[in-house]
Formats: C-alpha cells, sequence, structure tokens
C-alpha cells in the first residue's frame, strides 16, 4: 500500500519500489475545474479535488493543502490572492525600526484564519483515504515565515541584530510546532516544513540563527510520533548538509539541485531525498514523454549512487495548469519503470534559441539589471528577489533599469537556455551573473549596480 | 479605598507561599486574589483556592507587558466595584512593576472606588539572586519599585552572602526594609503595618514581547513511573528556570515545583484543574530539543507536548 511505502522510505527501511508524491496543491482545483482561491478557501471543494487527484494520479502520499500563506495570513499579513496561484504576502506588519516580536496570543488555535476549513478538510481526506495514502500537512518553516512578517529587512537584520532574528525565527519555531501539532492531530502521517527561503541563507549563518529553531520542531514532529520532511526551493546544494543537521526524516528538493549529489550527501546522515521533477519546463511545457524521460533518468542517476531513501516528486508545488497527461505519464513512470524505459529510450527534449535577443549591454545607457526568476508569485525567494530590486529602484533608476523573466512563461525559457541559467532565482547585471539564489541587501545590491556604470 | 499589595519575586523565591500566609493572616477580612502566571497554565490557583475567596487569573503573560496588559487593567476596574478591604496581587515570576504608579493612575478615573497601593512585597531567592541579577531586567526593577523586600531561603545562604544581597538590594532600592527569612516566615502584621515606601515614578517596564522566555507545557497520555518522571526532570531541569504544575503517577498525584536545578516533586492530595505541567525555558526554544529527547529516553510515550 501506498502510505506503508512512504513510511517505510521515511524510516529508511529497504523498500520494493519507489514511492510518488506529486506536489499538487493548487494544481487539485484544476482536476474540478475550481480556481486556487476557490480550493484554498472552501473545505468541500478541496476534499472534493484531493479525492480525484487521488484516483487520477494513484500517489502514495498527498499534500492536503499546499499554502505557505494560511499561517502569515492569520499572524496579520495581507494577501493577494489569483486563480491560479497560491496567495502572496503583500503586507509585511512587523516591517520598520521597532524590532518586536508578535504576541504569544496570535499564534494560530484550531480557531484562527482557515484552520477550521483546513483541519476538517484533513479529517474527511484521512476518513475517504487515510488508510492507503499518507497525508502531509504542510506547514510554512520559521524564516519564510518570519520574513512574511517582516519583510525584506529580516536579510538585514540577520547581520545588523542576530540576536532580534533569532527570536522571531524562534517566534515562528512556536508557530510551525502548534501548526504541527493541529495537523497531527487531524491526522496527517507526515509534516512538510516547507521552507523555500532557507537555500538563500549561508550555512553558516544558518547553523548560528536558525538550527535550533528548526531542530525544535523536527523534534516535536517525531515525538509526536509523525515524520517530518524538510521542503526547501531553489539552489540548496551547499545547505543540503546543514539542512540534514537540523534532523528531519527526509528533504525534498526542486531541480536547482542535483539530485544524486543530493543523495550522497543526505545518504551520510540516513536521511530520505525527495524531488526533483522540473516543474516548468518539464511538468508544464513539456509533452508525456519528456515527463516519462524525466523520471526514468531521475531514477537511474539516483540509483547509482544508492537504492532507497529515495522519493519521486516534483519540485515543489505543480503549477496550476500542468497538463493533466503530463503528471500521468510521471506516475506511470515510477510505477511501471522498466517498459516506460524501453518506450523512450531513442527520445531527446530539444529547446530552440534561434529567436532570442540579448540586449547590447556595452552601448547601453543604463546599467541592465535582470532578473532569471521562476514565478515570483510562487516562488518566495523569486518574490523576495524582485523586491529587492523594486525597493532599490529610487536610488538607482538614474543609472539603471530592470527586465523581469519567468520561467513559467514559455517565451522567456529560450532565454534562460542561450543566458546559460543552470540556478533559479539568479539576477544578472549586464549580463553577468552577480546574484544566483542570495538576496542581496540593498546596499549590496546598489553597490553592485554602481560597479558597471560608465 | 481596598489596600492594594502587589507581590513580586522570580520565578520559584516563595512568592506563594507568602500569598498563603497573607491570605491566611487576613482571613477575617474580605480579600480579593488576583494571580498572574507566565505560562498557559495556571498552577498557583489550585494551590491557594480557599472559600470565599474572591480570585482572579491573568495566565499566559505578564500583567505588565502589551499582550494582557489589557485584561489586567479591566480585571483591576473590575475588582474595584467589589466590597473588598484587600486585594493581594500575586505577579508573575517575570513580571517587571515599574509601571505600575502608571497603570493605577491611568485607570483610577474609571474605579469604582480607588486603590491605596499599600505595599509591594518582592521575594527574593537568597541561593540564587546575585547570579540572576545581572542576567534580569525585571528582577532589578522588581527590587527597586517595591517597599518591602524578603530575602528568602536565608537558611541556605552564609552570612556573607546575607551581606553582599543586602547591599546589592540597597544598591538598588535605598528605602528598602529587608526582612531576612525562611519559607517566607515573617511577622505579616507587622510588616503590612509598616509605613508604606513604594516609588511614586514610573519607568518603562521591561515586559516586551521580545523578552518572553519560551514556555512549554507537559500534558500526560497516561500516568508515568516516578522514577521514569524524576530522570525526565533531573535530564530537562538544567535547561529551566521553572518547571511548575501537577502529574499522575503511578505513586499517584504528584506537585511539581522546581526552581533551575532544585527539583520538589511531592504527593498532591488537594483538588486540581488540570493535570498538566509549565516548563520556562531557560534556553529558548532549544527547550523544545530538550524536553522531546528527554521524553524519548525516560517517560516512553506517558508524556507528550
Amino acid at each position: 500500500m501506498g502510505k506503508e511505502l512512504i513510511i517505510k522510505t521515511l524510516r529508511h527501511e529497504k523498500t520494493d519500489d519507489i514511492p510518488w508524491v506529486p506536489f499538487a496543491g493548487v494544481h487539485a482545483g484544476k482536476l474540478k475545474g475550481y480556481t486556487a482561491q476557490e480550493l484554498l478557501t472552501d473545505e468541500d471543494k478541496l476534499v472534493e479535488s484531493l479525492l480525484e487527484v487521488d484516483k487520477i494520479y494513484t500517489p502514495d502520499g498527498l499534500p492536503v493543502l499546499f499554502d505557505l500563506q494560511v499561517e502569515a495570513e492569520i499572524l496579520g499579513c495581507e494577501l493577494k490572492w489569483a486563480k491560479d496561484n497560491p496567495p502572496s504576502v503583500k503586507s509585511h506588519p512587523w516591517e520598520g525600526p521597532n524590532k518586536e516580536i508578535p504576541c504569544d496570543c496570535k499564534i494560530p488555535t484550531e480557531e484562527s484564519g482557515r484552520i477550521p476549513m483546513i483541519l476538517n478538510a484533513m479529517r474527511r481526506v484521512k476518513a475517504e483515504i487515510g488508510d492507503k495514502t499518507a497525508l502531509y500537512g504542510l506547514i510554512c518553516g520559521p524564516f519564510t515565515l518570519a520574513s512574511h512578517l517582516r519583510g525584506t529587512e529580516i536579510f538585514m537584520d540577520m547581520v545588523s541584530d542576530p540576536e532580534y532574528t533569532k527570536a522571531l525565527v524562534g517566534y515562528c519555531a512556536k508557530v510551525a510546532i502548534e501548526m504541527s501539532r493541529m495537523y497531527i492531530d487531524a491526522g496527517m502521517d507526515v509534516i512538510a516544513v516547507v521552507d523555500p527561503l532557507v537555500s538563500q541563507i549561508s550555512p553558516k549563518m544558518i547553523k548560528k540563527l536558525l538550527s535550533e529553531s528548526f531542530t525544535a520542531v523536527f523534534d516535536y514532529i517525531r515525538s509526536r510520533g509523525a515524520y517530518s520532511s524538510f521542503f526547501v526551493c531553489g539552489n540548496a546544494t551547499k545547505q543540503i548538509e546543514v539542512m540534514c543537521e537540523m534532523g528531519p526524516d527526509g528533504i525534498s528538493i526542486d531541480e536547482n539541485v542535483n539530485m544524486p549529489k543530493a543523495k550522497e550527501v543526505t545518504d551520510k546522515f540516513n536521511i530520505t531525498l525527495g524531488g526533483n521533477i522540473p516543474l516548468t519546463t518539464t511538468m508544464l511545457f513539456g509533452n508525456q514523454q519528456d515527463n516519462m524521460k524525466c523520471v526514468v533518468d531521475l531514477i537511474d542517476s539516483v540509483r547509482e549512487v544508492s537504492d532507497g531513501n529515495f522519493i519521486i516528486s516534483p519540485g515543489c508545488d505543480m503549477p496550476y495548469d500542468t497538463p493533466i497527461e503530463n503528471t500521468v505519464a510521471c506516475a506511470q513512470a515510477v510505477k511501471h519503470l522498466d517498459s516506460t524505459r524501453e518506450l523512450i529510450k531513442n527520445y531527446e527534449t530539444v529547446v530552440d534559441t534561434s529567436n532570442v535577443e540579448i540586449p547590447d549591454y556595452a552601448n547601453s545607457d543604463k546599467v541592465i539589471v535582470e532578473l532569471f526568476l521562476l514565478d515570483p508569485d510562487q516562488c518566495a525567494a523569486c518574490f523576495y528577489m524582485r523586491a529587492a530590486v523594486e525597493d532599490a529602484y529610487e536610488e538607482i533608476k538614474d543609472f539603471a533599469e530592470y527586465r523581469v523573466y519567468k520561467y513559467c512563461v514559455k517565451e522567456d525559457i529560450p532565454r534562460y537556455v542561450k543566458m546559460g541559467m543552470t540556478n533559479l532565482p539568479t539576477m544578472t547585471i549586464n549580463g553577468e551573473q552577480r546574484f544566483i539564489s542570495i538576496i542581496p541587501s540593498k546596499e549590496e545590491l546598489i553597490s553592485a549596480i554602481k560597479e558597471y556604470v560608465k | 479605598m481596598i489596600k492594594l499589595i502587589m507581590l513580586t519575586g522570580f520565578l520559584g523565591s516563595g512568592k506563594t507561599t507568602l500569598l498563603q500566609k497573607l491570605i491566611d493572616e487576613y482571613a477575617g477580612s474580605r480579600t480579593g486574589i488576583l494571580i498572574n502566571e507566565f505560562g498557559a497554565v495556571s498552577v498557583d490557583s489550585d494551590i491557594i483556592r480557599r472559600d470565599g475567596l474572591q480570585m482572579t487569573e491573568l495566565s499566559n503573560g505578564s500583567i505588565f507587558c502589551a499582550c494582557i496588559k489589557d485584561k489586567f487593567v479591566d480585571a483591576l476596574i473590575e475588582l474595584s466595584g467589589k466590597d473588598l478591604d484587600y486585594l493581594f496581587i500575586e505577579a508573575s515570576g517575570l513580571a517587571d512593576p515599574a509601571n505600575m504608579n502608571d497603570i493605577l493612575e491611568g485607570i483610577a478615573p474609571r474605579l469604582e472606588r480607588g486603590f491605596e497601593y499599600l505595599h509591594s512585597f518582592c521575594v527574593i531567592d537568597g541561593s540564587g539572586f546575585m547570579d540572576l541579577l545581572d542576567v534580569l531586567e525585571s528582577l532589578r526593577h522588581q527590587v527597586s519599585f517595591s517597599d518591602i523586600v524578603i530575602l528568602n531561603k536565608r537558611d541556605l545562604i552564609t552570612d556573607e552572602q546575607e551581606k553582599e544581597i543586602c547591599s546589592a538590594v540597597l544598591e538598588l532600592n535605598p528605602e528598602a526594609n529587608i526582612i531576612p527569612a525562611s519559607y517566607c516566615d515573617i511577622d505579616i502584621r507587622s510588616a503590612m503595618d509598616s509605613p508604606s515606601g513604594i516609588r511614586k515614578d514610573s519607568e518603562e517596564s521591561s515586559n516586551t514581547f521580545a523578552a518572553r522566555p519560551v514556555t512549554v507545557i507537559l500534558k500526560e497520555r497516561q500516568p508515568v513511573n516516578q522514577e521514569d518522571l524524576m530522570d525526565f526532570i533531573s535530564e530537562i531541569a538544567g535547561s529551566t528556570y521553572r518547571i511548575k504544575g501537577f502529574l499522575n503517577t503511578d505513586k499517584g498525584m504528584m506537585k511539581l515545583d522546581c526552581v533551575g536545578t532544585e527539583i520538589s516533586v511531592e504527593p498532591w492530595n488537594g483538588e486540581i484543574t488540570e493535570v498538566k505541567a509549565v516548563v520556562i525555558s531557560s534556553v529558548g526554544i532549544r527547550i523544545v530539543t530538550v524536553v522531546t529527547q528527554a521524553m524519548m529516553k525516560y517517560t516512553k510515550g506517558s508524556l507528550t507536548l
């Protein structure tokens, strides 16, 4: 049974099959014709959609709700809703010069915000499919939640006021523990601590300011008899080791990280690795053969390192419009590996870059800053990288301009290929890759741009 | 006027013992009690509950912190309408009362009967006071904004240490009336009848959101083995300021009352509201790791967070 397969894998036991966990977040709504907002706010629509995901994609594990803004909303952040994406945070109630920690009385309870709806949905889905499918309760990781509360200032705080940063992240860990408690009580087998922004912080800083808080959350989950998985987005290659040291049962990564190399690290700690079917190029814009080939190649490459301790899943929350047939193709490849390998053995993927025009940086009057993002409405690191440029814009606009490209826009993809982008988000200045998966502070950014002013 | 008596003192110094003595001494008067506890669970109220007492509980923070100050103010206004001679307020161990005069002044027009702020007792634990003084701003303010300082646990310190503590107290508060005692055994009437000497000015309370230590609540799935519980408590005590509450063991209900590594677990026969214990961390959020790992080692599924 799927659930048993997931649990065995997260217990690091030997299994005959590889488990499959499609992160059908907002995409679940597409299956039943509901918008992202309807799905994330309406219990009946959510339950109906999740049961459809279970039926069509035959998952071994299933996330119930993929929305990292649930906690932020309860703590007072305003949200901007979208039809085909989870909401994004548009105000940060704790930004500004007064560095404060929210009151414990604001920590979410069973009655706060959307929690009653989520808990009811969890209980219903548990009753329907909980015997055979492992259910994932997703919570916002403490650092990403701290950034929702404090905005881009959190990156400066880490340098100028580490004690405050540590206290704020500690507070957010208390929120994460309370969310875990409620979700475990509602029947979740696995708690996924989703913290996309961890990939933006140096391992040294993580150890100093974040590790204690994350470890507390993972230890709490374990003490309740549930399993934990640490989801990160972006190029977390350097961070995987320190993430393992925090003690989750599993780690899940996206396409920015080389899977076999990551597996070598997680194996050292006997931690389960999950990932990393590319969301956009493969799942959203590829065809069925692309998806099958991707899954087969992924499994083969990881198996060259070692067997077991491995879960196949998309890199992160699947795009809303992911063609259903592509996800079905992934499921097919995981469940029938050998026959799928045979099917795609002569297939190659090609991207046409002949129509891409690269700007004439040398002769441009202004310095050109280009942002190569995933989907800034969905990827927190991309959102904060764009926000960093927007925050600095008033001070640079006389000598610099900026352009934003999105990997979720099909027409932009050839540019990524031609510019040689391997990690997202990346910020280039006059064509040079200056900030790869790192969000600069305002001062750093302005100073970097000034180096290019003629 | 209702005579208002404030009791402050760090976690475990002996405030509740003093409050019990005050209640017993004034058993014939109309007495109101306001208890403020730092954790989400009120433990002291079970210990001091008596027939005929007007009790109000404010948990989950310090009454001087913005997080529950509004509830404190509402409670004072409500109590001013009761037929009381005395109101005893037991502040949480981390309370900083530096802004109490401001609070009383601010609510004066809304009170049915005024309060006479007669005394503020600060109970200090002689054995740990000097170490904590440098760390906790709230402790300095507790001493400085009281008129009677009870140097408790006198039996645990030397004459030299007593001298050192007294001069540290007098440096903070030259007017303080220092009464050395063990188990808060003092002449209550004579202390209460002494002239009031509380500072009339106010300062900003250091009880801000950021200064709040992390607390976790221990709950029980099934009665825990008494020896395992002792091992568990010994393991975590060094990472706490305080452990306080009630847990059921194979030897019956126990009252936990620990101050740092000073552990006290004793049988309890009184009534209790909830089987729970509050752990106040001295190591921030890391307490979760310390407690969960000790649970796995010793209490094997009996306790949970």
